[in-house]
């Protein structure tokens, strides 16, 4: 599979009176062609950094400190802002977010809202596109006549998903798009980006912190831990052997109907404005070994997929 | 009245009895309009037993949370604690009301917002422990220690400010100030859907811990069945104001028979990635109806893939179909 999108090296930090706080370091990360991508981590881990520096959304004291983000193999850090923005922001690559149910203005109708969208970018809209588009997220088109009130929170989600695909993106960043929704309401926007992936050939990379939703949704899927990337792989790899000791202890905290053992992680993240050479979950894990602490494990292919942990 | 399930037994500390709680809308257009949040629930809640009230948002349980502990006053129905004593947790006044609240304790949601973050840790714990009445310093200092191993916290974060702790240190705080008081109740309302899965074990451990080793009973309140599951000793889901089923954590989950219940469980996610390229079916029809306007009947019939003429008309009350397990549905 060809990479649509990929991250090379890519560092982001945030300026901050202690010094710099490495919210992505070094991070490396491919979303192929009708693609989902998992990206999951505790708060703080970097995931929604990552997200927002890949649509250069990054705003100070944040700043992309290095790397590249190849976008269809153009680095899209080195083009101008305003190219950017017509080029591929929102048209090549869109976005939801948690509370992106909230982001619709309340004095104006969805339609109109939607509409705006694609004449800004200069294409026609009107009552038919914005139509198409609700359909596609399986709403009804009287919801273009309804402001955001009217709407309950499953039915303002889909219609932002709506407006992310108003200009045909190839690629949609979900972060935690089903967080603030019910379970029922859950699956009916899951049961959407499954779609989006399959009939209309979208590449999405999905951040949620619920091991188990993601589980069920990826095809990759990436851990994140302090800022780096810990274990990558093909999900049934990664949820069903996973091999770093943070992975591991990840799973056995999430809740599942399956059990009723549930286990914490003990400990901390590590200060990410006070750099190190070791291991950054050596303080956390069971396993911990002398060369942990000295020296960090880079990401090693093994059996099929790649872990940052030098037990492999 | 369904036996079992309110049962007033020597070991019940709780019984919430045909309990409604109403608000009626006071906006220049909805004048008038009355929202059911709570509609006629009858439950108890026994010593030292975690039960979990499982619902969407909108269901009532937070409602009814808070009207268990007094906090908001029932439109009717009664709530009556046992505490050695019977007594009425909505007409208590005064003193005796100044009792009741030190028995009866709130775990809030966001540990953010519910300390204040420019208190110490100790003084966040000491003021409780003032209003009990305990401020002798030997004293004070004991009982915080105490409560601090308890949840985990360490000794040396005491004269630390709230806001340099983390999410899951302010939780335990939240647990502490609530444990300080020795309560024989807590309404616990969604205690970890705001923690990372790393901490979320911990801090169900320490309430599985207080239920077992003090006998704390708590009424647990989660969107999550999978939460609800590891937690809870029995679960109530609740649906518009109602409770639709209650009976053993392991017996919901595993057996469940309200057709509401069964499609709260399809819509959980598992660590299953054998369905990344399945739609997952979850056999439920549409949405939750606006609050301001509940169907007739069975609450669920719209909703519900197996409803027949009688769920329309009438109000299927909670029954016992196995030992210990209620369903309030017109198919059982």
């Amino acid at each position: 599979m060809t990479s649509l999108l990929e991250a090379k090296g890519l560092k982001i930090y945030y300026a901050t009176p202690r010094g710099d706080v490495r919210a992505a370091e070094e991070v490396d990360l491919q979303v192929g062609s009708q693609e989902i991508v998992g990206l999951a981590g505790e708060s703080g881990s970097g995931k929604s950094t990552l997200a927002l520096g890949m649509m250069r959304l990054i705003t100070s004291p944040g700043r992309i400190a290095g790397g590249e983000v190849l976008f269809e193999g153009t680095d899209i850090l080195t083009i101008p802002e305003e190219r950017f923005r017509k080029d591929y922001r929102w048209s090549k690559m869109a976005m939801v977010f948690q509370g992106s149910m909230n982001g619709f203005t309340p004095v104006f109708t969805i339609g109109a809202q939607i509409d705006e969208v694609m004449k800004i970018h200069g294409r026609d809209g009107g009552e038919l596109a914005v139509r198409k588009l609700l359909q596609m997220v399986d709403l009804d088109d009287s919801i273009a006549r309804r402001y955001p009130h009217e709407l309950s929170g499953g039915q303002k989600q889909r219609a932002f998903i709506a407006m992310a695909l108003a200009l045909e993106p190839k690629m949609l960043f979900a972060d935690e798009p089903t967080t603030a929704l019910d379970v029922v309401t859950q699956v009916s926007v899951i049961n959407l980006l499954k779609r989006l992936k399959n009939d209309m050939g979208i590449s999405i990379l999905f951040i949620t912190h619920d091991l188990a939703l993601l589980s069920e949704v990826v095809d990759t899927a990436y851990i994140m831990y302090a800022g780096r990337v810990v274990e990558t792989g093909p999900a049934d790899v990664v949820f069903n052997r996973p091999r770093h000791p943070y992975s591991q202890g990840l799973l056995a905290a999430t809740p599942t109907l399956q059990s009723r053992e549930i286990k914490g992680i003990p400990g901390f993240m590590p200060d990410l404005a006070r750099p190190s050479d070791m291991c950054s979950f050596s303080a956390r894990c069971q396993f911990v070994m002398d060369r942990c602490t000295v020296e960090r494990p880079g990401l090693k292919r093994t059996d099929g997929e790649d872990v940052a942990c030098w037990l492999y | 009245m369904p036996a079992g399930s309110t049962e007033a037994g020597p070991g019940v500390v709780l019984r919430a009895q045909d309990v409604r709680v109403y608000f009626s809308k006071k906006g220049f257009l909805e004048k008038g309009t009355v929202v059911k949040a709570v509609d006629g629930v009858t439950l108890s809640v026994r010593r030292g037993e975690i039960l979990a009230l499982v619902g969407e948002s909108g269901s009532g349980k937070t409602t009814l949370g808070r009207a268990a502990i007094g906090l908001v006053r029932p439109s009717s129905g009664t709530i009556i604690l046992n505490d050695g004593a019977e007594q009425e947790v909505g007409r208590a006044r005064g003193r005796q009301w100044k009792a009741l609240r030190k028995r009866l304790q709130m775990i809030f949601q966001d540990p953010f917002s519910s300390i204040d973050p420019n208190m110490r840790v100790y003084d966040a714990l000491r003021i409780p422990l003032a209003a009990q009445g305990v401020r002798r310093r030997e004293d004070v200092r004991a009982r915080i220690s105490d409560v601090m191993k308890r949840v985990g916290l360490p000794e040396q974060i005491i004269n630390n400010y709230v806001f340099q702790l983390s999410g899951g240190q302010r939780q335990r705080i939240g647990i502490a100030r609530v444990l300080i008081f020795d309560p024989v109740l807590v309404v616990a309302d969604e205690p970890v859907s705001m923690l990372d899965a790393s901490l979320k074990g911990d801090i169900l451990h320490i309430i599985q811990n207080e239920s077992r080793t003090n006998n704390v009973a708590f009424l647990f309140i989660t969107h999550d069945m999978a939460v609800a599951r590891v937690i809870a000793d029995r679960i109530a889901v609740m649906y518009l104001g109602q409770v639709d089923e209650i009976g053993a954590a392991e017996a919901t989950v595993l057996d469940p028979l309200h057709p509401y219940t069964k499609a709260m469980l399809q819509a959980s996610p598992v660590i299953d990635t054998s369905l990344k390229d399945k739609i997952k079916k979850v056999n439920i029809i549409g949405e939750l109806p606006q609050s301001t306007a509940h169907p007739s009947g069975c609450k669920f019939h719209p909703r519900c893939p197996y409803a027949m003429d009688v769920c329309k008309e009438q109000v299927p009350a909670l029954k016992e179909v196995k030992p210990e397990h209620y369903v309030a549905c017109w198919l059982y």
